[in-house]
Formats: structure tokens, C-alpha cells, sequence
């Protein structure tokens, strides 16, 4: 299983990779693979991640719910719509914007084979998060984080280690109420971060935040479908395109 | 001194420079350049600390509050808690503060006739207080902007 024991930490929150494998990993062989890259930039929304959920959704799955006006993180003011007997309610209509936004780059970064973290210290969803990275084809780190994972990788884990290029984080807060390690030392190794924001935490490290209720049973088990049929959408089309454009890959999942 | 210089740990603008000056190779380029580049976020992630408030400043989040909580206000003054409990597992559930706060503003179906006595009192009263604060918030705005 993932992240059980230290050992095996190593072996599942980051891919080793030789590194003369690092150009077919990024995909710069010829003009072909470019050609693909550069063709689902061109649109809006390639993957069509706007379909996969609506703003009734968000509701039904008490997305909207913040904490109490006490534990309110002053920077979260922006997106939050209004205070209902001292509970904070978060804008849903911010948070489809900022959702769409980051299932995109999501997307598009499992279309790029892109290594995908998902970190979260909320033992209640351990699992469900671990068996949703499973199903995806991709990682999970929801255990104790040790100090140096992402920024002392090379001297824990040897060197040609590839880290991971997106990390999502189903909570950014850690079991005592504080930013989550991980957030700070990902912008540090300039991984981007996608991140599900609450009412007490400070969005300003990650890159896309998602203001939304982290605490919630059915808000969490939603996301984790939703990130779950983005990377499978955009792994799929990828083989898809390959196919098409005869190049023979294999994903290695 | 720090804390108020803002720093962007991660930003397209020094892994581009990186590329440019060489420091990076072309093949070490990282996945989510171009997919940053073509879709930045709408805030750019440059870290901010909390910043406190001192003294009393006015509450930029807005309370969230109805026309109907006047009217269920003055039902649990008067009745307290209700006549039955709230069922919470049936997602379309009425409670009878809300079926009376409703059915006092339009013309409902059944309707208890004890109950609707009261509410035409209760809303004639709230009605009088409601046109009492507009004349004084009227007054107190005029002196605002005067």
C-alpha cells in the first residue's frame, strides 16, 4: 500500500528515472511530439473539464460550507461571498472558475506524462485519496511528511531522482492547524501546486487554489472524482492522439 | 523587513531566465511551462502573511441575512423551538417555522388558522418596525452624506 512505512514512502511519492530517459520523458524527440504538445494549448478547454461538474454539484456536495468567522484566514476574504450566523459561506462562483482552471492545468499535465502528487494530512481521507491516486495512475503521499522529501530528495533518496511536477493537495493544512510543509517546499522547487483552499488557510503560496470546504465527507469524495476523470481524460486522449499520429509510447502507470 | 518584501517562490519569469541564461538545459525544461504560460492562474502565487487588524475596522465579509428571518425570529420568540423536530435526512423537508414564514407572504394551501391569526399580527407588527428603521436609517443616511 502507499506511504506505509518509511521505506516504502520512497518508492511510491517519487518515480525513479534515469536520466538519459529524461528526453523521451518530456517528450522533445522530434517535431511530431511538439506538434501534439503545442496543438492542446491552442484551446480553451481541450480536455472539456467544464462539463465534468456544475455549480449544483459544488452545492449538493457542501463545497460551500467554510469554518466559523473565528478561524477565519484574513486572505481568504476574496473569495468568500458572505458570514451566516458566524459561518463563513464560500463564493461557489469563484470556486467554479478557479476549479475549471485547475482540473485544466491538471489535465494538461497528465496529458504531458507529468509525475502527479496527491498530498493531504487529513486522516479521515488517507485512504480514499490513496485509492483515487491508485486508480489514476498516479501518487499519494497522505502520511507524516519528513522534513526534507522534496527539498533534500538527492541526499534521502540518491541521485536521478525525478520529483514530482504537480502536486495536489486535497487539504493544505497539516494535523495543528498550520500550512502544510509540503506547500512551502513545492514552490521552493518550483513545482507548481494545485490546492483545495479553506476559510482558515493562506492561498497565496499555491498556484491554483481552489476555495472550497476540505473538511466534508461528500465535498472531498467529489474532488477526488473529479481530479480522478480529469487525469484519466487526459491520459486517454493522449494515447488517443499517439495512435493517431502513429507514434508507439506505452504510459507507464 | 522580510516579511513585507514579497516573494515569489515559484514564477514563470525565473524559470524563463533560467532557460535564457543556460542554467537550465532545453531538456531539463519542466512539463508545466508551457501549459503555465498559455494558462497562468488569476492570482499570481506570491506568498502574503496575514495581516492583523487593529481597532475597529468594518468587517469586509457581508452577514448574510433574509427578510424571512424576521418573521422566523419572532415564531421562536413566540413558540420556541416548534412543535416537531427537524428531520435532517430528508433533503426537502419544511419545518413549520418555514412553512409559516412562507405561507405568510403568499396564499398556501392548508394552513392552520390559530397559526395565521398570529402571523397577520406578526406581520402587521413587523411591518411598523420595518417602516420605523427605514425612516431612521433615511435620516441617519442623510446626515452621512450631508
Amino acid at each position: 500500500m502507499f506511504g506505509l512505512k518509511g521505506a516504502q514512502i520512497r518508492d511510491i511519492s517519487t518515480r525513479v528515472r534515469k536520466t538519459d530517459n529524461a528526453i523521451e520523458v518530456y517528450g522533445i524527440k522530434g517535431g511530431e511530439n511538439n506538434r501534439l504538445l503545442a496543438d492542446s494549448l491552442k484551446h480553451s478547454d481541450f480536455f472539456h473539464v467544464s462539463e465534468l461538474f456544475s455549480l449544483k454539484d459544488l452545492f449538493n456536495a457542501r463545497v460551500h460550507f467554510g469554518h466559523k468567522k473565528g478561524c477565519r484566514n484574513r486572505l481568504m476574504e476574496p473569495y468568500i461571498f458572505g458570514c451566516r450566523l458566524e459561518q463563513d459561506i464560500i463564493d461557489l462562483d469563484q470556486s467554479v472558475l478557479h476549479l475549471q482552471q485547475a482540473l485544466n492545468f491538471t489535465a494538461h499535465c497528465a496529458y504531458r506524462k507529468g509525475i502527479i502528487l496527491f498530498v493531504s494530512r487529513i486522516r479521515q481521507f488517507a485512504h480514499l485519496i490513496e485509492k483515487t491516486a491508485k486508480e489514476s495512475g498516479e501518487y499519494a503521499h497522505a502520511r507524516y511528511w519528513q522534513g526534507g522529501l522534496l527539498t533534500n530528495a538527492h541526499v534521502q533518496y540518491g541521485t536521478g531522482i525525478h520529483l514530482p511536477d504537480l502536486i495536489i493537495f486535497l487539504s493544505t493544512m497539516n494535523n495543528i492547524f498550520e500550512q502544510h510543509v509540503a506547500v512551502r517546499d513545492a514552490a521552493k522547487m518550483n513545482i507548481p501546486t494545485v490546492g483545495i483552499v479553506d476559510s482558515n488557510c493562506n492561498p497565496t503560496l499555491i498556484t491554483y487554489p481552489i476555495p472550497g470546504n476540505d473538511d466534508s465527507p461528500s465535498a472531498v469524495k467529489l474532488y477526488c472524482k473529479l481530479f480522478k476523470m480529469t487525469i484519466l481524460r487526459a491520459k486517454d486522449k493522449r494515447r488517443q492522439m499517439d495512435l493517431l499520429h502513429g507514434i508507439q509510447e506505452e504510459l507507464t502507470e | 523587513m522580510k516579511a513585507s518584501m514579497p516573494y515569489a517562490f515559484l514564477s514563470l519569469a525565473k524559470v524563463r531566465d533560467l532557460l535564457r541564461s543556460g542554467v537550465m538545459k532545453e531538456s531539463e525544461k519542466p512539463c508545466w511551462y508551457d501549459v503555465y504560460a498559455a494558462f497562468p492562474p488569476t492570482r499570481e502565487p506570491v506568498y502574503q502573511k496575514q495581516k492583523e487588524r487593529f481597532g475597529k475596522v468594518q468587517d469586509p465579509v457581508q452577514a448574510i441575512f433574509y427578510q424571512e428571518d424576521l418573521i422566523r425570529a419572532k415564531f421562536y420568540e413566540v413558540y420556541g423551538n416548534g412543535p416537531r423536530p427537524f428531520e435532517l435526512t430528508q433533503s426537502n423537508f419544511v419545518s413549520t417555522c418555514q412553512s409559516f414564514a412562507s405561507g405568510g407572504s403568499q396564499d398556501a394551501g392548508k394552513r392552520d388558522p390559530v397559526l395565521d391569526l398570529t402571523l397577520q399580527d406578526l406581520l402587521k407588527g413587523l411591518q411598523e418596525d420595518q417602516e420605523e428603521q427605514a425612516q431612521k436609517e433615511g435620516r441617519l443616511q442623510t446626515q452621512d452624506e450631508a
